[in-house]
């Protein structure tokens, strides 16, 4: 990033992001998919209020450019960061890439040095300089080829298939199979699990370079393999080298014309590694010839011959190809870690949470005019009728209903233990109690009671108000009493002696 | 929060009372305005008196509040309480009237007259601004001068709201006029039609009357519109994430060597996976909707398919209906698919340098098109997987999976849908309390074999655009051209159907049903 950066930002926070950090990035967005949106708010919030805002200031808007999404996110990564003391994903990411490499940088310096033993005839110490060439050169390169065919393919095939191409379904397998071996001891729940399959598909976009960077160091230990092989060989022991036709064909021409040909990068340069035409045809047998050994004519010294063409040939057309593609990939790997634009949907989402200056919240609490009726002695008034009524009359709002004194005694030692219970689930005051009854039916002795082990289980606390209904008439149940029943149970009040307890009569046209 | 002109004084919230007449949509006024769908939380009923004492509702941003409504019981015995007042007190300009009022309040406070007049006028006494609710569609009548004078009286800054609980808009200007006698200014605002903007006009109108507070109004008001933005954009976001898990999540499961040598066999195991396939589909839109209601706050909005008698058995979004009257016409269909395979086949020009010379942009178009025509009329039938390296690595079996449709319009009727969903949420007011459902077969009743949906008429560019995502979705290659594009095109979708530029065809579900 050598652009002015109009952001003044902490020297030691270098800002940019590296695998670690997109995988990590991507790994806490998947984590918090399966986060309340009230939870990631707050987080996000406060992370924005005390890591954000102090260096993006005015920046920090919902339609803030690349950069400063870039910055934001990052900072807010390494936020969340601090809260968690493990390992992080990427980090296992790029350990498992770490790991990788050592183990395949060991099997290519193995292979590559076994090729070049397996290349040495034992009992008579030489190689055969085209099969040395083909062996060592053609099937790195025909690989390749067949990766960029692969490539070419998918890119022609997938216009009119639906299905997705090879390389990636196998990457893709590859992934899911490395990823769950890795990470499923450690992460122990089913949904973790399906989530690990999910980043599969999140990262898979970024790890092609990475990957490709993985085989060509991979290819870099394969030919510093041979080369150290063949090296070690050289100095270990005198080798010879010659090459091989069919008798009576003259194949000198060929071969120089290839060995020309591969030259032509360096031969300008040192043309003496150059193997001339009459050292070739020095080091040529026949196939009928080898019985018993090949041993060199009379003063010519084919390692002399053969030996700084070999190796160069190594270096141009093995180690320099592979340096070149290392050096590639690489550099798509930092541009595309640079030119990453966190503008996809989840991105989108936690910068918008990040960037909204606050939220307005709305706080309705509820009008706290609920209340609790219990009907006594059997009537069971309609609630549909009975509620406009309470609202109305009592200004309070029927919630929940519970009957007691009736013909069944237990029922009102039921009532009471529910009500205790709703009395001891709501932390906050008691619920105002309404108590139904008909003015007419009054058995003083029978309600005091009732009243007396409901206060002993409420306490003194929720007022209990006893809207008193009158005869029943025309089919309605919610008619006023009569003054005389009335005078009957005020006096019925004012002996129990309970100044939570109050009298309500309905109110309405008396006939 | 240090906008200019904004004065010590503006640091208290703005206060404002909602009052009138009992049962003429206060409560519904105030649910609106705040979007409180819950009616536990703020009750409206058709009893008159269903709203019993105040209720304080702040508006807060970061823990401050900026702005408290406060929901009042209504006047019950505004006559009787103007004539107490007018008999204790002779009349007098200016503060005299407001003590007048105070000792009314006073004196009937804790008995068990004007227990109504006494909870409402409480706030005002404190200081709130009033908002006075009416309803402008039944005629006027002299007995509201009562409340109106008592309202008066407070000398507090005021403005009237004309609801219209019938529709009924003939009496507006004989409201109108004795209206403005007593107040400030004079509005309409319907609690059951009002949408955002509607809203966001009735909280400038609180500018002309309260000056004092005009920082926290106008805080409140940046911050709802931008809040409004950004939900747009989170529905946006929403839709987005349910269509692109739409076309490639699958259905998948192992089936033994002998179910898929047997052809009776296979058939009902690939019938049964496509069948999962569905559920799967179906919970996932289900789940995507529910989303998008929370987010509008209409937590209780039902979805349903109940095309009148018959109710199709769960299979609404799968059903042959459904395909023929959503998402794009085959004509449509397959010219998108020319665009997006053109664009494909650019992309193979562009590997090979040049070297095809457009040719497969021209053979990618013309696949697309013939492609479309094709399958374009197959219904909803569901794509069947099977593993690329046959199964013999696998002992067990074979892993099948039952794949997004074959037939291409099936991420439109997906975005049909989930646009039909976001018209209903943002048209909905949240003073409404009967039942929220919104009935796909609305959708799927009115037109035959014509389209009804949103794609069908949304713009060729923005078709485009999408038609494109869709493709390159089907295809497992959507990280290469993102969601970007395709998710402004779909804020602009949603910003139409905001406004009611772009709404659906269906008979009138939408519109206000008195
Ligand atoms: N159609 C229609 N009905 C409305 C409208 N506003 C309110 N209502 C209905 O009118 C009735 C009363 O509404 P509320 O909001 O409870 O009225 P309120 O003034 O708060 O009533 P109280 O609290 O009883 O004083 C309810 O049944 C509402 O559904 C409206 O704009 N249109
Ligand atoms: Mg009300």
């Amino acid at each position: 990033m050598q652009k002015p950066n109009p952001i003044p930002l902490p020297p030691s926070d270098p800002l940019t992001w590296s695998l670690v950090d997109l995988v990590d990035l991507e790994w806490q967005l998947a984590l918090d998919a399966e986060v309340s949106a009230e939870d990631l708010w707050d987080r996000d919030r406060r992370i924005s209020r005390e890591q954000l805002v102090p260096v993006l200031g005015k920046e920090l808007v919902p339609e803030a450019g690349r950069e400063i999404r870039s910055c934001g996110l990052r900072l807010w990564l390494e936020e969340v960061r601090k809260s968690c003391r493990e390992e992080s994903v990427g980090e296992m990411v790029c350990h498992g890439r770490g790991l990788m490499a050592l183990i395949l940088g060991f099997i290519a310096v193995t292979a590559g040095s076994g090729l070049v033993f397996g290349l040495l005839h034992r009992e008579w110490r030489y190689f055969n300089v085209v099969h040395f060439l083909l062996a060592t050169l053609a099937p790195q390169f025909l690989l390749l080829l067949l990766l960029l065919l692969g490539r070419v393919w998918g890119k022609i095939r997938s216009p009119s298939h639906r299905s997705t191409s090879l390389w990636r379904n196998l990457l893709a397998d590859l992934w899911s199979k490395l990823a769950t071996h890795a990470w499923t001891r450690r992460l122990s729940d089913v949904a973790l699990r399906a989530r690990t399959g999910k980043l599969g598909a999140l990262v898979r976009p970024w790890l092609v370079w990475p990957v490709a960077r993985l085989t060509q160091t991979a290819a870099i230990w394969y030919n510093l393999g041979i080369m150290g092989a063949f090296a070690g060989i050289l100095l270990g022991m005198d080798v010879r080298f010659f090459w091989e036709s069919t008798p009576g064909v003259s194949a000198e021409e060929g071969l120089h014309q290839v060995v020309a040909t591969l030259a032509t990068p360096w031969s300008w340069l040192a043309p003496q590694t150059v193997p001339s035409l009459s050292g070739i045809h020095d080091t040529r047998i026949a196939v009928t010839g080898t019985e018993g050994g090949w041993h060199e004519p009379e003063g010519v010294r084919s390692a002399e011959i053969w030996v700084p063409f070999l190796f160069t040939t190594l270096g141009i057309w093995g180690l320099l190809p592979r340096l070149i593609l290392l050096a590639f990939c690489s550099w798509q790997e930092r541009r595309m870690l640079l030119r990453q634009n966190f503008g996809d949907r989840q991105h989108r989402e936690l910068w918008r949470r990040l960037a909204e200056s606050g939220r307005l919240m709305v706080n309705v609490t509820g009008p706290g005019d609920d209340a609790i009726v219990l009907c006594w002695g059997g009537v069971e008034p309609n609630p549909e009728e009975l509620r406009p009524v309470m609202l109305q009359q009592l200004r309070l709002n029927p919630v929940q209903w519970f009957t007691a004194g009736g013909l069944d005694v237990t029922t009102d030692s039921v009532a009471i233990r529910s009500l205790a219970n709703l009395a001891g689930e709501k932390s906050a005051a008691p619920l105002p109690l309404v108590l139904i009854a008909e003015s007419w039916g009054l058995a003083p002795r029978d309600l005091a009671a009732f009243l007396t082990s409901l206060r002993k289980e409420l306490g003194v606390s929720p007022s209990i108000r006893c809207l008193l209904i009158g005869e029943p008439k025309a089919g309605h149940i919610l008619t006023p009493p009569k003054a005389e029943d009335l005078r009957i149970w005020e006096k019925f009040a004012a002996d129990l002696g309970d100044g939570g307890f109050i009298i309500r009569p309905l109110r309405g046209i008396q006939a | 929060m240090s906008d200019p002109g904004e004065t010590p004084s503006d640091r208290s919230p703005a206060r404002f009372a909602v009052v009138g007449r009992v049962n003429k949509g206060k409560s519904s006024v105030l649910a609106t305005l705040v979007e409180e769908a819950d009616n536990q939380r703020l009750r409206i009923g058709p009893t008159p008196g269903e709203t019993t004492r105040c209720q304080t509702i702040p508006l807060t941003l970061n823990g401050e509040t900026l702005v408290e409504f406060i929901d009042t019981p209504g006047f019950n015995q505004a006559r009787q309480a103007l004539a107490w007042l007018r008999a204790h007190h002779r009349e007098e300009e200016g503060r005299a009237r407001l003590e007048a009022v105070r000792q009314f309040v006073a004196t009937f406070r804790n008995t068990e007259e004007f227990v109504d007049e006494c909870r409402l006028l409480q706030p005002i006494l404190d200081g709130a601004g009033i908002v006075y609710v009416v309803d402008a569609s039944k005629p006027y009548r002299t007995d509201f001068v009562a409340e109106m004078e008592i309202l008066r009286w407070t000398g507090r800054p005021r403005m009237a709201v004309m609801n219209f609980l019938s529709g009924d808009t003939s009496h507006a200007q004989e409201w109108r006029e004795h209206l403005g006698e007593f107040f400030n200014l004079t509005r309409d605002f319907n609690a059951h039609t009002a949408r955002f903007r509607e809203r966001i006009r009735l909280l400038r109108h609180l500018l002309e009357i309260e000056d004092r507070h005009r920082g926290s109004i106008e805080k409140t008001i940046q911050l709802l519109e931008s809040g409004w933005n950004r939900r747009r954009e989170d529905a946006a976001d929403i839709v987005i994430n349910l269509l692109q898990r739409a076309l490639t999540e699958k259905a998948c499961k192992n089936a033994s060597h002998e179910d898929t040598r047997r052809s009776h066999r296979r058939q009902q195991v690939e019938a049964k996976l496509q069948e999962e396939y569905r559920t799967q589909i179906r919970m996932l839109e289900g789940g995507q909707h529910a989303r998008l209601s929370q987010l509008y706050r209409h937590p209780k909005a039902e979805m349903t398919h109940e095309s009148g008698d018959a109710v199709l058995e769960g299979d609404d979004l799968f059903a042959e209906e459904t395909w023929q009257v959503l998402g794009l016409a085959p004509m449509q269909l397959a010219v998108a698919a020319t665009l997006a395979g053109g664009a494909a086949g650019a992309g193979v020009d562009l590997a090979t340098g040049g070297a095809t010379h457009g040719l497969g942009t021209v053979i990618g178009a013309a696949g697309g098109f013939i492609g479309a025509l094709w399958k374009g009329r197959a219904l909803a039938e569901i794509k069947i997987d099977h593993p690329l390296l046959g199964g013999g690595l696998n002992p067990g079996g074979v892993k099948l999976c039952a794949g997004p449709p074959k037939n291409p319009n099936f991420p439109w009727v997906l975005l049909d849908r989930a646009l039909y969903h976001f018209e209903h949420l943002v048209t909905r007011a949240h003073g409404r309390r009967d039942r929220f459902v919104i009935d796909f077969a609305d959708l799927t009743k009115a037109g035959e074999g014509s389209r009804q949906g949103y794609a069908s008429r949304i713009g060729a560019d923005e078709r485009k655009v999408f038609g494109r995502w869709f493709d390159a979705l089907s295809r497992g290659r959507a990280e290469a051209i993102g969601d970007r594009e395709v998710f402004s095109a779909l804020v602009q979708v949603l910003g139409r159907i905001e406004t009611g530029e772009l709404r659906v065809r269906s008979n009138g579900s939408l519109e206000e049903d008195c």
